[in-house]
């Protein structure tokens, strides 16, 4: 624990937390060592939170002016797992506002460095992104200051940080992991996640949070199967048979339609390598197609807009959250003091009030999202965006279903490229390509993970080698065999002893 | 079975008709909101903002989960209205922005409801002086029968069907409130958001505002009846919006109707009054923007005769009326516009996303069909014909409820040969009364938050509101029965049995309240009667003392000559008032009247012996 603070106040100037609990965290720790019983898998383990899951009397901001000063009166289902099995939260991280992002560049308290851009020991090389965005989650971990973190992946949220961070990102099943205490972006996508360095661990932490959640009507009934254990028996059995994780008799499909023009060579270079040591372990490799995979994007945009200006339509200043300074009441004497106010007065009055409210607490990007989202609701646009992203969303789900009902997992690559620099120009559209290989596991509301496979040498700053991973997308609610494969893919690349000193000074026992 | 049109006149003296359309909230009874579990039992006494749920509050994070027994009342009301039950319905986000809305958007079911179609029967309301006699005829001389202007009552009409367009689930808003002193401050109440609400919606198929009341009563007996709503609109648990719209009447059946003018909308009704006088109100205010009319015809007689048939081509162009919004002022009866067309939202309805759609255990539907209560009209058909009560008494019966009707069954199978409608005089006229007086006087005694006006009806006869049907009455139905027993068997006199009646009353609740078991420590009728000696007084020897003395009594010797004068009957009355005086009311009026007219006889006898 002690170990994780110091990291985290050494690698402040990585910007991963919004709050930091140290004070907390040294107590509950204190805690944890005195009781001889373990409280639970995660007995003292210390995890960082992204700041978009409630938690009891600690500010929860989801990276947003908005909700600066908010302090939740609950913790969210996921937080509470992990706090009832012994996990003690380090702090809250760093986010895209909202989880509208790729990069935790869009967030009221900063962006998020990528610790992969430390090497640059000559000031002017340019820093990296983390990557979003849970983003401070990915750094985080990557850095040491916490040996896990709870992130939310709403279109790649988990899995593309976890890319861009050397590190292992699970997006479980939708509804797996119940959303109840998760500010909400997009309901029908958002995924609670976890953030680890092995695929063991990711493993251990999902199968604390994972099962049925009366507070969530989303949330999956069919028990959860753990896969911790699954996932080291499998690694032993084939260890006892002088094996790494033997593969033999799985199907991996290879999904033609994932290689897209912009996909840079070291990631194709890292797809290919990946097929090969599958093969290897002794799984068949086929090629397969999802042929609705380019209309993934334009369909996840639709929807999570859709979704994002309802969820967002309750910050309106009245209750909680950033209030505009011109108020209600001004607004309201302004039409007359004792003069008899009609109701469109009101009406506009207060409006003007929630409009101020809304274009002040807001960032740039959540206010594009939500007036994309309001537009294709709009009774004009519903039939031409909103409807036709439903119908292609489900021709989507059809596809990948089918797909996997040929072989057991997919294997893609996570992102099109390597973590870009934060001096990037925030062209909206350009960031939105990070997310096509991720967001299509999202709209199906499939199981993915991001494993880490290879250093290559970045294409935005000559010379520094950065993290490559590969994703792997299962079957409906099968964790487990995902897992199994992840953990076979980590096991043959053997990446974590390839990660250079700068990136984590501190070692793990 | 459609509805007989109502025709109206206008100014010009063109007759018009009007369509009106009902879309009716229902606060549906269940313990807890639609989707956040707090509690649902909110009244306009209770602290603001102390029935709110971190939901209810749109608090971030939070995911509604749905009330089970929402949809079971729902489906019951669904069910009884004979609605087409839907296996699968969604719920979808309607969004507007209002302080009183904190999600910004409320849940609720537009493209697939849980029930469409269905209908309900519409019956004419009883007027003091029809409530015995079937409706009155129809006046046959007029074209226009029943113009509604010309008839200060309601024109009369016969029972038809209304359809239902639709049934659907969904959250009430809050409430706010606007500081009157200067607009500086909107308060905010969050204690009914989210409250479960059932949207019925009628199709525009009721042609007069009486039609429109009887419409909503109707709605309103049959939520009682199911329980599903308590139906109190004062209270705003049952609420409802109109929508209007008028055409020029044809001169003829042979002209085919022309097609109906823009369509008003009225919100925020909250009684049965304010209905039917919003309805006419807005019927008279369109009808006069469309119409005009030409001073000179306006009121004379028989102007219909003279109307400009050419005008009537079938498609009267519609002016002035705006299609609006309207509010309702119960101060002054009149409509005031709150918005046009032009303010009109785009709502922005998509699939609610946390929410998976509700599925509809078909067997289920079917076990709940099975359950459902008698409805009020199959219940006043039951009393009149079975028990012989007047429609009247049955509606008094029915309009108290499952409990009162089952009360009265009791009393009437507890004893054999206990007649249905002087059981019902006692239960309607006497019973009900006392146990409302009581119920308002024990809770204003205790200054505490008052629930229910006694102007409602909440269920008067069960110990407390929302009581079920099989919890401890006011009275026991048995000691009912004997009471009346004993006043049919000659035991007391009616005046006693009111007082006995007001005792059980006025005992019954004080251990009632005390222990569930009170019922049986209650006082029986007898055991008062007797504890106080009450008892009528049978002895013929002791009534002809009192006859005796009454007769003979020198202060009443004007009243004996003008009885022999012929005065018999006001005298007579004279006398039994004295010796009712004289047994403290415990004399057999009848009984009483034969030995006071044979010692009055006697007496007279005796005078002329003595002369």
């Amino acid at each position: 624990m002690q170990r994780c603070l110091s990291r985290q106040q050494e690698t402040s100037g990585l910007n991963s937390f919004v709050t930091v609990l140290r004070h907390a965290a040294e107590k509950e720790a204190a805690v944890a060592g005195r009781h001889r019983v373990m409280k639970g898998p995660l007995h003292g383990i210390p995890i960082a939170v992204k700041d978009n899951f409630c938690t009891a009397g600690v500010r929860t901001t989801a990276s947003s002016r908005m909700l600066a000063n908010f302090v939740p009166p609950y913790s969210a289902t996921a937080v509470s797992r992990l706090e009832a099995s012994g996990a003690i939260v380090v702090g809250k991280t760093n986010m895209d506002e909202f989880g509208m992002g790729s990069a935790t560049l869009f967030s009221h308290f900063g962006k998020t460095i990528n610790p992969w851009s430390q090497a640059a020991e000559e000031g002017d090389k340019p820093r990296l992104a983390a990557g979003g965005s849970s983003g401070g989650s990915a750094v985080a971990v990557a850095t040491g200051s916490a040996l896990a973190a709870l992130g939310s992946d709403t279109g790649g949220s988990v899995r593309q940080p976890a890319a861009f961070c050397g590190l292992v990102g699970l997006k479980p099943t939708y509804g797996r992991v119940s959303r109840h205490g998760l500010i909400a972006y997009a309901s029908s996508l958002d995924c609670p996640g976890v953030l680890t360095r092995t695929v063991a661990d990711a493993a251990l932490v999902l199968d604390v949070v994972a099962g049925r959640d009366p507070l969530d009507s989303t949330c999956l009934e069919q028990p959860h199967r753990p896969c911790f254990d699954r996932t080291m028996e499998a690694a032993a059995s084939s260890r006892a048979a002088g094996l790494a994780v033997s593969l033999r008799g799985l199907k991996v499909g290879i999904p033609a339609e994932f290689a897209i023009q912009e996909l840079e060579g070291s990631a194709v270079t890292a797809w290919e390598e990946g097929a090969r040591l599958l093969r290897d372990a002794g799984a068949d490799v086929l090629p397969v197609s999802v042929p609705s995979i380019p209309l993934a994007l334009p369909t996840y945009f639709v929807i999570a807009c859709a979704e994002a200006s309802s969820n967002l339509a309750r910050y309106d200043g009245i209750r909680f959250g950033y209030r505009a300074s011109r108020s209600l009441r001004a607004s309201r004497s302004k039409e007359g003091i004792g003069s008899a106010n009609t109701e469109e007065d009101d009406q506009r009055a207060l409006h003007d009030f929630i409009t101020a409210s809304r274009s002040q607490g807001f960032g740039d990007e959540v206010q594009r999202r939500v007036i994309s989202g309001c537009r294709v609701l709009s009774a004009q646009a519903y039939a031409t965006y909103y409807e036709k992203a439903l119908a292609a969303r489900l021709r989507l789900r059809r596809e990948m279903n089918t797909a996997l009902s040929h072989v057991d997992v997919l294997l893609t690559p996570v992102t099109p490229t390597g973590p870009f620099p934060l001096t990037t120009p925030a062209e909206p559209a350009a960031l939105m390509v990070n997310d096509v290989m991720t967001v299509p596991a999202s709209l199906a509301g499939l199981p993915a993970i991001a494993v880490p496979v290879d250093l290559a040498p970045s294409s935005f700053v000559p010379g520094l080698p950065v993290p490559v991973g590969l994703q792997l997308i299962g079957r409906h609610l099968c964790e487990q065999q995902l897992l199994i494969v992840a953990r076979a893919l980590e096991v043959r690349c053997n990446f974590s002893e390839r990660i250079p000193d700068y990136v984590v000074k501190a070692t793990f026992t | 079975m459609a509805a007989a049109a109502g025709k109206f006149r206008a100014a010009s003296g063109r007759i018009w008709e009007a369509c009106i359309g009902l879309e009716v909230h229902a606060q549906i009874r269940v313990r807890s909101k639609l989707f956040s579990g707090a509690s649902a039992q909110v009244t306009d006494y209770d602290r603001p903002n102390t029935r709110v749920g971190l939901l209810d509050a749109a608090m971030p994070g939070t995911l509604p989960v749905l009330n089970k027994e929402a949809v079971h009342q729902s489906l019951r009301t669904a069910l009884a209205l004979g609605c087409q039950i839907h296996p699968v319905s969604r719920f979808e986000r309607k969004h507007y922005f209002y302080c009183d809305l904190p999600q910004g958007y409320q849940i609720t079911q537009q493209a697939s409801p849980i029930a469409t179609g269905g209908s309900l029967l519409v019956e004419p309301p009883l007027h003091e002086n029809q409530r015995q006699r079937a409706p009155r005829k129809r006046n046959a001389s007029s074209p226009h029968p029943g113009l509604e202007g010309d008839d200060p009552e309601e024109a009369a009409w016969a029972p038809f069907r209304v359809h239902i367009a639709r049934l659907q689930i969904e959250q009430d808003s809050g409430k706010s409130t606007h500081d009157s002193a200067g607009g500086r401050h909107t308060l905010v109440d969050l204690n009914r958001a989210g409250v479960a609400l059932m949207e019925i919606v009628f199709e525009p198929e009721l042609f007069s505002p009486s039609q429109a009341a009887a419409c909503l009563r109707s709605l309103q007996a049959t939520l009682r009846a199911l329980d599903s709503c308590d139906g109190l609109m004062e209270e705003g648990s049952l609420r409802c919006d109109l929508n209007v719209s008028v055409r020029p009447a044809p001169p003829s059946p042979a002209f085919p109707p022309g097609p109906w003018g823009p369509r008003v909308e009225v919100k925020n009704l909250n009684s049965l009054k304010a209905l039917q006088t919003a309805a006419a109100f807005e019927i008279q205010r369109q009808i006069a923007l469309h119409d005009p009319g030409d001073a000179p015809r306006a009121g004379r007689a028989g102007t219909e005769g003279g109307q400009d048939l050419s005008r009537f081509n079938g498609h009267f162009e519609f002016k002035s009326v705006e299609r609006e919004t309207r509010a309702f002022n119960a101060a002054t009866g009149e409509t005031t516009r709150m918005r046009g067309k032009e303010g009109a939202v785009d709502y922005r309805f998509f699939p609610e996303p946390d929410l998976p759609p509700l599925v509809l255990d078909m067997d289920w539907v079917e076990a709940v069909r099975r359950g459902l209560p008698e409805l009020p009209q199959a219940t006043r058909a039951r009393l009149v014909e079975e028990h012989g009560l007047t429609p009247a008494q049955a509606e008094v019966l029915i309009g108290e409820g499952e409990a009162a009707v089952g009360f009265f069954e009791d009393v009437v199978r507890g004893g054999g040969g206990r007649e249905g409608r002087g059981v019902a005089n006692w239960v309607c006229n006497d019973l009900i009364g006392l146990v409302k007086a009581k119920a308002s006087a024990g809770k204003g005694g205790k200054g505490c938050a008052v629930v229910a006006s006694p102007s409602t009806s909440s269920p008067a006869l069960t110990g407390q509101a929302g009581a079920s049907p099989t919890a401890s009455y006011a009275v026991h139905p048995e000691a009912m029965g004997e009471l009346i027993d004993m006043v049919s068997g000659g035991e007391i006199s009616i005046r006693t049995g009111k007082e006995v009646l007001a005792l059980m009353v006025a005992g019954g609740s004080e251990e009632g309240e005390e222990g569930g078991r009170g019922g049986e420590k209650r006082q029986r009728p007898r055991e008062i009667v007797a504890a106080r000696g009450w008892g009528q007084v049978s002895d013929e020897t002791v009534l002809i003392g009192v006859a005796r003395n009454v007769v003979r009594d020198p202060g009443s010797a004007r009243q004996r000559r003008q009885y022999k004068e012929g005065k018999e009957k006001q005298m007579m009355k004279f006398f039994v008032g004295q010796a009712m005086k004289e047994t403290g009311g415990r004399a057999h009026p009848g009984r009483m009247e034969t030995l006071l007219r044979a010692e009055l006889r006697k007496a007279e006898e005796e005078e002329m012996g003595g002369k």
